[in-house]
């Protein structure tokens, strides 16, 4: 996919388990977090990233190259419609996977700073989550065991919010 | 399995993110009460909703609500998600399938102007909405266009006003007490428009002049409506809510505000309402017993029952107040206050503890304690018992039913008022034992039902003495409500007060002649006169009503009294005070040329009378929010230099002869 730049700087990533990964800068761009790394010059060797494993980070580099090479709204003034609809078919397919790798994901994304893949995640979680009951909800996000509402807590939230869960 | 193994390993990740991811899957799912649900998923998400940057209602009622098709409710509801956001919001979205206007345009606009107060950078209406709303915008804007061209100032007055910084309008707006004058000032000009909303007391009344009776159910959702808008309002921290509303609300609303006012750290709490169901107890939510701001709180039920089960005590507060509000049980209350420890006031007024069989008030900070309880009579009349274990304690007032039992020890005590309401024959040694309690303090004032028990009690004795104690040594203020019967109490009491300085008598009826004659008697003791000559700087007669008797007692006084300073005589009623004032203007009318010297003049008993001579000065003092005239009045036994201030009505009516000639 990305022939044409030969020439252009490399950066590698280094996931939790030890995988390379070497993509271009431009596709590393995508990552504001990187940027900034980049930009202080501190990116010059492999960037360790000792909390994502290679699954979720070859995930997000697959995302960040798609939107790397599809054109930016800013740059070119009439917007490609076919490259827009690529673009949002991507990402519905993109977003159709597991939801503990959406999580896993969504967690890079935010460390990344990815602002574009945080809100495609965020929004696939709510349309999951949409519609559910607070169970159903705690068992799709695995919300954690430890930090339910005591049932007095939970009886006082739903009556405080009645009207939200008739 | 293998998926089943899985679910086991996965963790909560998501409740780990920051706050604001988690509020862009809230934003995400396009609607709040789909994000109000999450409140019941676990602690991380209990409150999280109420920061979600974005607000999506829908408020149709058509074939398939979303909620009840109650339009009060929903309006509630929607003060209630606009009013839990405290920070700044991205967008406020108002979904309606309806075709028809469910809601007045005033409402759409508060919404509205809450929004915008959030700085949210996009609001959307549905259509019909947005139309009303601009036309209602350009309504005003031409009514504005057409003011500017109206002559602005033609007096040429400055508004020096309103150029005061805010800090010193919101003390003006604070001193306006009800929060609905404080919302009047927002006609007043741009500079006023959203003043009040940034003030720092809020103070709502339900009445408005009205009685509560008479109020609708559209005035009661109306004052509902007003309390979420200004609670709504209020983005900044609020010092004190003051709620008078009957039975306007139920106690879901109530509890919702007293949410939004621990959220927005209230450091004065006072309400007073009473549930629609009489019998219904209410229990206020427990976000007050976390909350770290809450210093006074004042509750008047109406005599509903109030559980303590859920508010367990505060770290902070310093007053308590209840008023008229029936305790269910008085073992939560004695945790509660233990559960208070910088508790410093404490007032249980027309309290009514259900089953109770003993109060115990232990309180390692408590300075005041009022104690004005109606006791629940019944089984358990041999049992109830009062204890007091306070070491700081110095004021005491105790009122109502008298306890059987009575015990306190407090040392520290400067102060104590007993006023009781009625005391049957078997209260007399437990009167007694109280009085001696309360012999160490520097202020004490007991009303008529105290004076009669200490008086049969002496009489039982058979010895005046023997009912009280055997001195009150640091004593200086006495206020005193007695009868013609009971005078002879008076003579005891003084006599063991040595210090006394002042000293207020209330004549519960009016004394009769021999009284007078056996009191003077006893008063001419070498011992009682020395007290009385060497302490009292003032006395009082407080109800009076210009009776013979009262002025003759003051009469002795005055003669007798060589330390006394001031005399102040202070009118049972208005009319009374009326029609001497009528006097004193006619009076006033005459020159006073003349200072007619009488012959020291006497009374039935035979007793020279002093008489004033000359008015030397005038005042006026304020008293009981009336304006009082007081001249220093030079006395016939005396010379200028012992001339005192008096209340020349009293003085007036006392001599009248002396009316007439200044």
């Amino acid at each position: 996919m990305s022939t044409s730049s030969s020439s252009s700087k490399k950066i590698v990533l280094k996931s939790a388990d030890n995988e390379t990964f070497e993509i271009d800068e431009i596709v590393a761009l995508e990552s504001q977090a990187i940027k900034n790394m980049i930009e202080d010059e501190c990116a010059d060797n492999v960037i360790p990233l000792g909390n994502i494993d290679s699954k979720t980070l070859s995930k997000i580099i697959e995302y960040c190259k798609k939107h790397a090479e599809s054109p930016k709204k800013d740059d070119n003034a009439d917007i490609d419609e076919k490259a827009v609809e690529d673009l949002k078919s991507f990402d519905a397919e993109f977003a159709k996977v597991d939801m503990p790798l959406i999580q896993d994901i969504l967690m890079a994304a935010n460390f990344l700073n990815i602002d574009n893949l945080i809100g495609l995640m965020c929004r696939t979680i709510a349309d999951r989550i949409k519609g559910k009951t607070p169970e159903e909800i705690r068992k799709i996000l695995n919300i954690n065991k430890n930090d339910l509402l005591s049932p007095e807590q939970e009886a006082k939230a739903r009556e405080e919010n009645s009207w939200a869960f008739d | 399995m293998k998926k089943s193994k899985r679910q086991n390993i996965r963790v909560d990740r998501i409740s780990e993110l920051p706050d604001p991811v988690l509020h862009l899957i809230l934003t995400c799912l396009h609607s709040t009460k789909e994000a109000v649900r999450t409140s019941a998923l676990s602690t991380r998400w209990r409150y999280l909703w109420t920061s979600a940057p974005s607000i999506d209602i829908d408020i149709s009622r058509g074939s398939k609500p979303l909620w009840a098709s109650d339009s009060n409710k929903v309006k509630e509801i929607v003060y209630w998600v606009l009013a839990n956001r405290t920070q700044d919001l991205d967008s406020f979205t108002l979904r309606s399938r309806d075709r028809c206007l469910d809601y007045d345009m005033l409402t759409i606009r508060r919404w509205i102007h809450i929004a915008l107060m959030r700085k949210a950078k996009q609001i959307v209406l549905p259509p019909r909405y947005l139309e009303s709303y601009q036309d209602s915008l350009k309504h005003q804007s031409m009514k504005k266009a057409n003011q500017s061209k109206a002559p602005i100032n033609d007096n040429n007055n400055i508004d020096h006003i309103s150029s005061l910084p805010a800090r010193i309008l919101h003390m003006i707006l604070s001193r306006l007490k009800s929060t609905q004058e404080v919302v009047r000032t927002s006609v007043l000009s741009s500079r006023w428009k959203y003043l009040w909303t940034s003030s720092p007391s809020l103070d709502i009344r339900g009445y408005r002049g009205k009685s509560y009776l008479s109020a609708t159910a559209i005035d009661k959702n109306k004052f509902k409506e007003f309390v979420h808008w200004v609670l709504a309002n209020r983005i900044l921290d609020l010092d004190s809510f003051t709620l008078d509303c009957f039975d306007y609300c139920d106690m879901s609303t109530i509890g919702r505000w007293i949410y939004l006012l621990v959220m927005r750290k209230i450091r004065q709490l006072d309400l007073k309402f009473c549930d629609r169901d009489n019998g219904r107890v209410v229990v206020l939510p427990c976000c007050l017993v976390n909350c770290d701001s809450l210093e006074v709180l004042k509750l008047d039920l109406n005599w509903s029952f109030l559980s303590l089960s859920s508010f367990t005590g505060s770290r902070t507060l310093k007053v308590l107040k209840l008023d008229q509000v029936k305790l269910l049980d008085h073992e939560l209350v004695r945790k509660f206050l233990v559960n208070c420890p910088l508790l410093e006031e404490l007032s249980l007024i027309g309290c009514y503890i259900h089953n109770l069989d003993y109060l115990s008030i232990s309180s390692p900070n408590l300075k005041t304690l009022r104690i004005k309880n109606m006791f629940d009579y019944g089984e358990n009349i041999s049992r109830e018992r009062l204890m007091v274990l306070c070491p700081k304690l110095t004021f005491l007032e105790i009122g109502g039913y008298m306890t059987n039992h009575l015990s306190f020890d407090v040392k520290s005590l400067k102060k104590a008022v007993i006023k009781h309401e009625y005391l049957e024959q078997k209260y007399e040694s437990a009167i007694c034992k109280l009085f001696a309690q309360v012999s160490h303090v520097e202020y004490l004032s007991v009303n008529y039902f105290f004076v009669k028990s200490i008086s049969s009690a002496c009489k039982s004795f058979n010895c005046a003495e023997e009912g009280l104690p055997e001195s009150l040594p640091k004593l200086k203020t006495l206020e005193l409500t007695i009868d013609c019967y009971k005078m002879e109490v008076l003579i005891p009491i003084l006599r063991c007060s040595p210090n006394l300085e002042s000293l207020h008598l209330t004549f519960y009826k009016d004394i009769t002649p021999e009284e007078y004659e056996a009191f003077v008697e006893e008063l001419d003791e070498v011992e009682t006169r020395r007290i009385l000559i060497r302490h009292l700087k003032k006395v009082e007669f407080l109800e009076f009503n210009g009776e013979k008797e009262t002025i003759a007692i003051a009469r002795y006084l005055l003669e007798h009294g060589t330390s006394l300073e001031e005399m102040v005589f202070t009118w049972c009623n208005e009319v009374e005070y009326q029609k001497k004032s009528m006097e004193l203007k006619l009076c006033k009318g005459q020159p006073q040329t003349s200072q007619v010297i009488d012959l020291p003049s006497c009374n039935q008993e035979g007793v020279i009378a002093v008489q004033p001579m000359a008015i030397l000065d005038r005042k006026m003092v304020k008293k009981r929010n009336a304006a009082v005239v007081y001249g220093m009045i030079q006395w016939t036994n005396g010379s200028q230099d012992d001339a005192s201030w008096e209340n020349l009505e009293g003085l007036y009516a006392k001599f009248p002869a002396f009316d007439s000639h200044s």
